[in-house]
Formats: structure tokens, C-alpha cells, sequence
């Protein structure tokens, strides 16, 4: 029993990093109504950013500034590259973001080489002990933090203008210009709160024992499978998406251990991936307008 | 719910041009195309460099495999990400009719197509049945799905050692041996060879690809692409045209793969990765989104990219030619972030690719030259 | 008949689109012809050259991963190499002719590997080094065909079987043994004493591998019991389920047959969870860079290696020291340095030895490999490259890492009777 519990709260941990990740996805699909595939080395380069900065001041000041500078940087690939592509087709829109991954994880390897680094996380290796289940600091950071975050982002869009500016031209861009919104800002500021969440992301991604390598943006793509099962303009089936996944690789790698060459947790997200989008494309808890023939 | 608000674009163009012009084009079209096939012909015998002519054979299998991505995703407006899913299909289909019960290439080419495109037939029905990005998202997951199976199905795919590959035989002679005369003479090496035989089947594919293209089934395929809904409104069976563009491209992507494996003699799990898949959809969006020779010119483009880079480097004043761990602008890094680079500036500036840049200059030339004649 | 011009008028422009892939083909082709390979001949000095030798230099390639997953420990390894080859030209070369290195990065994909092989195959007499057991699985039928002698960096018993292939070290499993064997002598394991031991390793064939290694010297060893084997994804980046696993099971011993992704997850989420058992990894599951997520809990970590490190006090090192002063001095201290000047070292000896039979071809520099003694400096001990297919040394050296994560020796070189057996029992 003990083990389950244990179990269940570092997939909980795990899974609320995804969940984090997924956030920023669904805040650029439903801002702008782009899937960038980029965004997983957005959360790398926040990683890489904060652990260079945090060589000079605290932990703090470091992510503070960090969010700063990728932010600047993600509204100004939003301004330059993407808003060239409103109105392409889907294959265009993929495929520039996918160009634009990879220049940024070469971008990475050049500034900062090809090794494995130091973690970038807010706090250490701690841990507290209820009953017989330990709890490591980080992962109840990355929990307390993202159940913060989620509890602002809904706050943000049910009671601010500028969210419900966003939702707005999320759900109608045309009508929303009728109403005289300014639509490219509202595209700058989903990228924007997007770059955030990425930088939240990518410090609790390289906290201990995981450090700031070249592979971060490679494991956010499991964020995909947790935005397909919970839909991809749903914040709250970001989070429960990305649970479910985190879920699903930690118990597995246990409980499934013995079936299917001992590598059935790393494939059975895609699987559920798949069976989601062949069953209920919009996912848990997505809106139903999703393309369907 | 997003809608393509661009225009569909006009393969035909000679769509509304005077009669005159299109003549002219006719006569230069005859010599390009001589010329070319000469060219392709006569290439073996002019380069000597094995970088580029391994390149170049690399190109043509790739080709074969961007034609497939052509037809899925620039006639039919599908975006797939799982080629190289169907790549790896053909290539174990070849290998175990090839490699364990021993058959000659003209059975195992064709039925990697066959298997390749079966399994797409598979898939399809379920796939197509979600549009645009979803579909992206739901092929990218077969690519996941399709590595953890060829990495446990030890028995067919030699597990994470990898497994070989059926070799080609012409006459009894494997051409990654050259093709030699009875008498112990080499007629052609082993690149000469293998380069005319990819540019056979790349031949034969091509033709099947200008034929669909033109035939009821291709119109089909773009009324889809363009306006799926109208075209349901008009009687096309959309869900059926969808899963027959899904077969089709398939069955390229499996020749490809087939291809692909023989040529490299061994080949592992491991290399059916996503970027693969990208590396398809680049070639088809930069060479030129649904035109057959946009396929096979981005299919070059993209496989010369990296050499080229490399060749270019030495000249670069800031990339540095040590190898370093602790970064730096080397070549290998500079190449493939170029890649990347390419990728978004041709999508900002050329969206219909490198072929409508090429054609520029030529439509301009010709201008003059008709403009001139009158 | 209308259909039948329309279709070839079709054809016709079908094809006269394609001509800019023409223009592009032949651009590309015509401006970058290169040499043709050379057949055998006899050179003024009456050396016998071949294919990659001319009169003034010896052309060798590196096939690594420069950008792909391996990046770190293959880069530094690369860096190794080419300050060896720089010292040997710096002394004027081998038989009169300058080493020359050309570098392919293959990104550890094996059709990427096949295709830098082929561009250079026939420019080259030899290969010194290769990385990534899947690339070169990808090129060895070519290896064979081409008789190209390669040294395989990866240690992997995979590749010892491989025609014109071969390992100048231990390969993994003797590393993992012989920790093992260490661990168990430290403990003063016997029957009475019992000893409870894990084995942590990938869940693909290699990893089965290193677990049955490690499985068969526990049998041979009275006194030692394996109770756990808790395999990982190469994807995994929780390890809560390998830490419980090992934890529940007591072992007081655990051998890491990972690679150095893993090692930080699997160390510090088990200390996390209060185990701290010994820890031995083999040489490939440890790297300097771990030294700061685990900063503070390597006390009882172990490195089992088959090379040595870079504080050794031999001349090897010293050798190498001076090199990286002169030809690589930004670059940070990496232990996989060590192991690319040893490809370095092993291949300047195979092929002072062909210089001296007077035969350069590559037939001569697969001669030259057999039974020769190579001398690494202390850097390890001499071995004799036998065959070619069988392990050329049983010899490794525990080490301790310090705050920095460069390895601290702590015994001499040995080998041990259970890997001989190991060897013995698998046909090497």
C-alpha cells in the first residue's frame, strides 16, 4: 500500500510537470489557434536560462528574470515567423514550428554545449516523511505551484478584460475584431503567458534529480498525449491530461514491468493518445466544435 | 474550425494563358525534359565523388518517399506524420521476403508497397476520420507506438541489434558490389549502379504520381483538400477518398523504406524516428506543395542540405572547426540549424516552395521571349 | 488520339518541372567531384600504399555522434583522438606521412552512420574510432566487405565478433564483473556471510546482457545472491519504481548497468526515499557533469573501469596532459578524453607496426593488428590484440569520484577468475 501511495505521488509530481507544459500549449491553441511544436524547447531554453542566471544572483531573481527574457523572445518569434502564417493551412503552420524547434535546440547545443548540466529547480533534494510515503520537496512544489498557477490562469481568463479579450478571440477571432479587440496583441499575449508557464515548467522539468540537458525538450513532448486526452483547449484537461500521463508512466513502470518487454509505460500514453482521438478527438474535457469528418 | 483562407492553388497553368505561350512552353518543356533525363542518365559517369553521389542515391530513394508525402498531403491536404511508420513496414515486409525466405527483388519491392499500403488501409479509416492538426497529432503517436513494436518484435526486426536488409540482384549480381561483365570486368560500381536502379523505380513512381494527379481520383483528392465539406456536397465520397490517399501514400512511403534498407545493407529499430516523418513533410512544403517535381526537388534539397553545409564551412569565418563539448558554431550543429532555418524562411517567402522560386526567373525569361516575338 | 497528346504533352511538362531538380543535381555533382580511390602500389620508400595512403599523409576517420544523444562523452572522446594524432604529426608523423582525421558525425543514426561511411570508405585505410553500437551495427557488412580496420569505441561484446573490428579494452561486462567481484571481497562475502546484491539495466538485449553477466559471477561467488534486477525505458525519468525495488530487496550492493543518464535519477531519487546501499557503475555510467546533481551523495559511489583516469601520475597521462594544454586547451577535463586518446595511442601503434613491415594497405594494417602488443603509457595495462575476436584484457581498476567527478583510483589493476570464466563460458 505504502508503495502504491509513493508511487501515486511522484506520477503526481511528474504528471503536474506535464500538465504545466501542456498549459502553454493549450494557452497558444486557444490564443491563437496554433499547435507549436516549438514550445518544448521553449521550456528547455527557460530551464538553461535560469540555471545560467542563477551562477550570478538567487534562485528568485533568476526565474524573474528568465520569464523576462522569454517572454520577450517568444512574443518576438510569435511576431516575426508566426504571424506571417494566419490564414495557411495546418501543414504550414506544423511544419514552420517544427523549423523553428529544431533552430532552437541547435541554438542550445551551440550556446551551451552538448553536456548535461546542473538542476535548475526553486528547491533542493529534501524531502518530508508522512507515515511511510515520502514526499520530496520539489514534487510538492511543482503541485502546490501548478494548482497556484491553474487557480490564477481561470481567474485571469473568467474575471480580467484581457482574458476575456483572449477567450474571445479564441472562440471567434472575426467577431472579436468586430468588437474591436486588438487580435495581434491578444496573439503576443498567448504566446507571452505561454513563454511563462514555460519557464514554470522548465524549472520544476530540471529539478532534482533531473538536470537541464539537451533532452528536456525531447521529454516535454509527452505533454502531447496529455493535451489529446484532455483536450486540446481545456486548461483543466491539461492538467488532468498530463496526470493521467504521468500516472500512467510511473505506476507502469512498476505495475507493468513485467509485460510487454518491460517497456510497455513508455508506449501506452501514445496508445491511450490514439484510442482518444479515434473515440473522443476533443478529449475529456475539450469543446466539441473539434474537426471531425 | 480553422479555415484555409488561401486560395486553392491552379496546377494547371495553362489555365488562361494565350495559345501562344503555352506553345512556346510546350517546345522548351520537350527540351528540358531531354535534357534531364540525359542528365540524370549521364550523372553516374560525370561525378566522382562518393559523398555526393551517395547523396544523390540517398535523394532518389527519398524522392520515392516524397511523392508518397505528396499525395497525402499536397493532393489530398492530410498531414501525416507517421511515414516513417510506413517506411519501416516496407523495409521489415522486404527484409523477411528478401533476407528470410529468400525471394528476388521483384517480389519483395512490391510487396513492401502492398503490406505497406494494406497497413495504411488499416489505419486510415480511424485516422481520417479527425481533420488537420488532430490527425497530426494522432500519426505522431503512431511513429511512438510503431518503435516500441519493431524494438520487442525481436524475431522480425533483430531487436535493438537490428537486422540485415535483402540486397538488390540483378542477374544474380548484388549491386552494392557493382554490376561486373561475365569476363571479371566492372561495367558499373556500386554507386553507378544502385543510382540507376533508384532512378528506375523513382521513374516508375513518378508516372503513377503525374498519372493520379491527373486522373478523377486526384481531382478528387484536391476537391477534398480544398473544400472538404463542399466536396461531400458535390458526391465525392470523402471518408473513402481520405483512406485511398492514406493507401496510396503509404505504399510509396513502404517502397521507399524497402529502398532505403537495401541500400544501407543493415538496419536498425531505432532509425524510424519523427524526424523522418519531418524530414518528409519539409521536402514536400520546400520543394513545392502538390507538384510532382516539387517533391522530388525538395526530396534533393533537403537529403544535400547538410553536405552542403559541410562543404561551405571551412569558408565560414565563425564556425569553428574544433569539435567541442562545451558548444560553439560547429558544422554538424550550423547544418542542422540551418535545416530548421531553411524550413521557416522558405515557409514565409516561397510558401509554394522552391520550384515556384526556380520558376521565376524562368516565366520571366519566357515573358520576354513571347513578349519579344510579337 | 487527342487523349493520348494531351497525356504526352502532360508528361512532357511534368518533366520539364523537374528540371530545376536537374539544375540542382548536376550544380551540386559537377562542383563537388572528388578524387577516385587508388589501387595498390609501391611508394618511393618502398612502402606498399593503398586505398587512403598516399606519399605524404595517412587519411583516417572518426565516425561519432557530434550532435545527437552521445554528444558529451563522444565529442570528448573525439577531442581525445585528435590530440593524440596531433602529437604524433607534431613528431613528424608515421613513416614520413602526416596523420590526416576526417570527422563524420553520424548523429547516432544508423542511416545517417551508413551514409558518412560510404562517402568516405574509400578514402581511408582505417577507422580509429566509431561510437554508438547502432551505427556501427548499421556498417558492418560494409566493414567486412571493405576490409576497413575499425576500433570500436563501444564496448560492446557485440562488436567483438564483428570481421576487422576490435576493442583494445575490456568490454563492459568485465567491467561490471569485476566490480562486482571487488564489492564482494570488500564485504567479506562468503556463505556464512551472506551478501545481498541488485543489478540495474536497460530493458532491451543489452541490458539482459549485463544482468546475466552480473547473474553468472554472483553464481560463481559463494555467498552472493542477485534478489533484484529492476530493468528502466530509456524514456523513464522517474525512477520511484527502481528505487522501491531495489530498497525492498536489501541489497546492500547494487551495479549499475546503466547508462549516465540514469545514474542521477536512480542515485539520488533512492537517497531520496532514505537507501544509500554501494553503488558500482561500469565506466559508461558515470561522468564528470553527475557530479552536481549528486553533489554530496557519491561517498559509496563506485566506478568499475577498464581505462584510467585523469589524475593519474603515469606518463600516459602526462603525455596527455601536455597535448591538451597545446591543442585543446579550453576545452573542460572529461574522462572520456582518456578513452579517445587511447583510440589514438592503439591506432599510432598498429600503424608504426604496418610501417615497419612496410606495408600500409589496409591488408597491411589488419596484419599489423594481429598479436600486437600495444603500450597505453600506465594509462592501462599493455594488452596483445590477439585475433581480433576475442577480449583482449580482464584487467580493471576501481575508483572513487571526487567533488568534481573525476575518478580517484583506489586499486591497483586486476582481473578476476569469474569474468575469465564469464569470457570463457560465451565463446571469447
Amino acid at each position: 500500500m505504502a508503495l502504491f501511495l509513493q508511487l501515486g505521488f511522484q506520477g503526481i509530481a511528474l504528471g503536474m510537470v506535464y500538465g504545466l507544459i501542456a498549459l502553454g500549449f493549450v494557452i497558444m491553441y486557444k490564443g491563437s489557434h496554433t499547435f507549436n511544436f516549438a514550445h518544448g524547447e521553449i521550456v528547455a531554453l527557460g530551464a538553461y536560462t535560469v540555471l545560467a542566471l542563477m551562477a550570478f544572483m538567487p534562485w528568485g531573481l533568476a526565474f524573474l528574470f528568465a520569464v523576462v527574457i522569454m517572454v520577450v523572445l517568444a512574443v518576438l518569434i510569435e511576431a516575426v515567423f508566426l504571424r506571417r502564417m494566419v490564414g495557411k493551412s495546418v501543414t504550414t503552420v506544423v511544419l514552420a514550428t517544427l523549423g523553428i524547434s529544431i533552430m532552437l535546440h541547435q541554438a542550445i547545443l551551440m550556446i551551451w554545449g552538448v553536456g548535461t548540466h546542473g538542476s535548475a529547480g526553486p528547491v533542493g533534494s529534501g524531502t518530508v516523511t508522512v507515515g511511510s510515503v515520502v514526499l520530496p520537496w520539489s514534487g510538492i512544489a511543482t503541485i502546490g505551484t501548478s494548482v497556484v498557477v491553474l487557480a490564477g490562469l481561470a481567474y485571469f481568463f473568467q474575471k480580467t478584460p484581457y482574458g476575456l479579450a483572449l477567450r474571445a478571440t479564441a472562440s471567434h477571432q472575426e467577431a472579436a475584431l468586430a468588437q474591436g479587440i486588438d487580435v495581434r496583441r491578444m496573439f503576443a499575449l498567448s504566446w507571452g503567458l505561454a513563454a511563462f508557464l514555460a519557464v514554470v515548467a522548465g524549472v520544476f522539468l530540471a529539478s532534482f534529480p533531473r538536470v537541464v540537458s539537451p533532452a528536456l525538450g525531447i521529454v516535454a513532448l509527452l505533454a502531447i498525449p496529455a493535451i489529446v486526452i484532455g483536450g486540446m483547449d481545456s486548461l483543466v484537461g491539461a492538467i488532468v491530461g498530463g496526470l493521467i500521463v504521468g500516472l500512467i508512466q510511473v505506476m507502469g513502470s512498476y505495475y507493468l514491468s513485467d509485460i510487454g518487454g518491460g517497456r510497455l509505460h513508455e508506449v501506452l500514453p501514445y496508445i491511450v493518445m490514439f484510442a482518444v482521438l479515434v473515440v473522443r478527438p476533443y478529449g475529456l474535457f475539450g469543446s466539441k466544435s473539434i474537426e471531425r469528418v | 474550425m480553422t479555415t484555409t483562407l488561401e486560395p486553392a492553388p491552379i496546377d494547371d497553368d495553362t489555365a488562361g494563358v494565350p495559345a501562344e505561350v503555352v506553345r512556346t512552353k510546350k517546345r522548351s518543356t520537350r527540351v528540358w525534359v531531354a535534357v534531364w533525363v540525359v542528365a540524370m542518365l549521364v550523372v553516374p559517369w560525370v561525378v566522382q565523388s562518393d559523398l555526393w553521389m551517395g547523396v544523390g542515391i540517398f535523394a532518389l530513394i527519398a524522392a520515392v518517399g516524397a511523392l508518397g508525402m505528396q499525395v497525402i498531403t499536397g493532393f489530398a491536404g492530410q498531414i501525416s506524420m507517421g511515414h516513417a511508420v510506413f517506411m519501416a513496414i516496407g523495409a521489415y515486409t522486404s527484409a523477411w521476403l528478401g533476407v528470410d525466405e529468400g525471394l528476388p527483388v521483384w517480389v519483395w519491392l512490391p510487396a513492401a508497397a502492398v503490406v505497406a499500403g494494406l497497413a495504411g488501409g488499416v489505419v486510415a479509416p480511424a485516422a481520417v476520420r479527425i481533420r488537420g492538426l488532430y490527425l497530426a497529432v494522432a500519426t505522431l503517436a503512431l511513429i511512438f507506438i510503431g518503435t516500441y513494436v519493431w524494438e520487442t518484435w525481436t524475431s522480425l526486426s533483430g531487436g535493438v541489434n537490428g537486422r540485415t536488409a535483402p540486397a538488390v540482384e540483378i542477374n544474380g549480381q548484388d549491386l552494392l558490389d557493382g554490376y561486373w561483365s561475365s569476363g571479371g570486368e566492372e561495367i558499373l560500381t556500386s554507386f553507378q549502379a544502385w543510382w540507376y536502379f533508384a532512378l528506375a523505380v523513382l521513374l516508375i513512381v513518378t508516372v503513377l504520381t503525374w498519372n493520379l494527379k491527373r486522373s478523377r481520383l486526384g481531382r478528387a483528392f484536391m476537391a477534398v483538400r480544398d473544400r472538404d465539406i463542399a466536396a461531400g456536397v458535390a458526391g465525392i465520397p470523402v471518408t473513402r477518398t481520405k483512406v485511398v490517399a492514406f493507401v496510396i501514400s503509404s505504399a510509396f512511403a513502404g517502397v521507399s523504406g524497402a529502398l532505403l534498407v537495401s541500400y544501407m545493407g543493415y538496419f536498425t529499430p531505432s532509425q524510424w524516428t519523427m524526424m523522418v516523418s519531418v524530414d518528409f513533410i519539409a521536402m514536400v512544403v520546400i520543394g513545392g506543395m502538390g507538384t510532382v517535381a516539387g517533391a522530388i526537388l525538395g526530396a534533393f534539397f533537403i537529403k544535400a542540405m547538410p553536405e552542403m553545409v559541410n562543404v561551405l564551412s571551412p569558408y565560414l569565418p565563425f564556425v569553428s572547426k574544433d569539435a567541442s563539448a562545451d558548444g560553439g558554431v560547429t558544422a554538424p550543429l550550423l547544418s542542422q540549424f540551418l535545416y530548421g532555418l531553411v524550413i521557416v524562411l522558405v515557409l514565409i517567402f516561397e510558401p509554394k516552395g522552391l520550384l515556384a522560386l526556380f520558376k521565376r526567373p524562368i516565366d520571366w525569361i519566357r515573358a520576354r521571349i513571347s513578349g519579344g516575338s510579337k | 488520339m487527342w487523349v493520348k497528346s494531351q497525356s504526352r504533352r502532360d508528361v512532357l511538362k511534368m518533366l520539364r518541372k523537374a528540371a530545376p531538380a536537374l539544375a540542382i543535381a548536376t550544380m551540386l555533382t559537377l562542383t563537388a567531384c572528388g578524387g577516385s580511390a587508388s589501387g595498390d602500389s609501391a611508394s618511393a620508400d618502398g612502402v606498399k600504399t593503398g586505398k587512403g595512403v598516399s606519399d605524404s599523409e595517412i587519411n583516417l576517420a572518426i565516425l561519432t555522434d557530434y550532435s545527437g544523444p552521445l554528444a558529451q562523452p563522444a565529442t570528448s572522446g573525439s577531442i581525445g583522438l585528435e590530440i593524440k594524432l596531433d602529437q604524433v604529426n607534431a613528431a613528424g608523423g608515421i613513416c614520413g606521412r602526416q596523420l590526416v582525421l576526417h570527422k563524420m558525425d553520424t548523429k547516432y543514426d544508423p542511416q545517417v552512420t551508413t551514409q558518412q561511411y560510404r562517402a568516405i570508405a574509400n578514402k581511408v585505410v582505417m577507422i580509429p574510432q566509431l561510437i554508438g553500437t547502432s551505427s556501427l551495427m548499421a556498417v558492418k557488412d560494409s566493414i567486412a566487405k571493405d576490409d576497413l580496420p575499425t576500433f570500436s569505441a563501444s564496448l560492446n561484446t557485440a562488436a567483438l565478433k564483428l570481421e576487422d573490428v576490435a576493442i583494445y579494452t575490456p568490454p563492459f561486462e568485465v567491467e561490471l564483473i569485476n566490480g562486482l567481484v571487488w564489492a564482494a571481497q570488500k564485504a567479506g562475502a562468503s556463505a556464512t556471510n551472506p551478501l545481498k546484491v541488485a543489478v540495474v539495466a536497460p530493458a532491451d538485449e543489452y541490458g539482459t546482457g549485463y544482468a546475466d553477466s552480473v547473474k553468472f559471477a554472483a553464481e560463481q561467488i559463494p555467498g552472493v545472491e542477485v534478489v533484484a534486477s529492476p530493468t528502466y525505458s530509456p524514456a523513464d525519468n522517474d525512477f520511484t519504481a527502481q528505487a522501491t525495488e531495489l530498497k525492498n530487496s536489501g541489497a546492500t550492493v547494487v551495479i549499475l548497468a546503466n547508462t549516465m543518464a540514469q545514474t542521477a535519477g536512480l542515485v539520488g531519487q533512492s537517497a531520496q526515499l532514505g537507501y544509500s546501499p554501494q553503488w558500482i557503475g561500469y565506466s559508461g555510467a558515470w561522468n564528470a557533469a553527475l557530479a552536481k546533481p549528486l553533489a554530496g551523495l557519491t561517498d559509496n559511489f563506485y566506478v568499475s573501469a577498464s581505462y584510467g583516469a585523469l589524475n593519474d601520475d603515469v606518463q600516459g597521462i602526462k603525455d596527455m596532459n601536455a597535448a591538451l594544454a597545446q591543442y585543446a586547451p579550453n576545452e573542460k577535463p572529461s574522462n572520456f578524453q582518456v578513452a579517445g586518446w587511447l583510440s589514438g595511442t592503439a591506432t599510432a601503434a598498429v600503424l608504426e607496426k604496418a610501417c615497419e613491415n612496410k606495408d600500409l594497405t589496409r591488408e597491411g594494417v589488419l596484419a599489423a593488428m594481429q598479436d600486437l602488443d600495444i603500450d597505453f603509457g600506465g594509462i592501462l595495462p599493455t594488452v596483445n590484440l590477439g585475433t581480433g575476436d576475442s577480449i583482449v584484457s580482464y584487467q580493471s581498476r576501481m575508483n572513487t569520484v571526487n567533488a568534481d567527478g573525476l575518478l580517484i583510483p583506489t586499486t591497483d589493476w586486476a582481473e578476476t577468475d569469474q569474468a575469465r570464466a564469464w569470457g570463457e563460458a560465451n565463446g571469447f
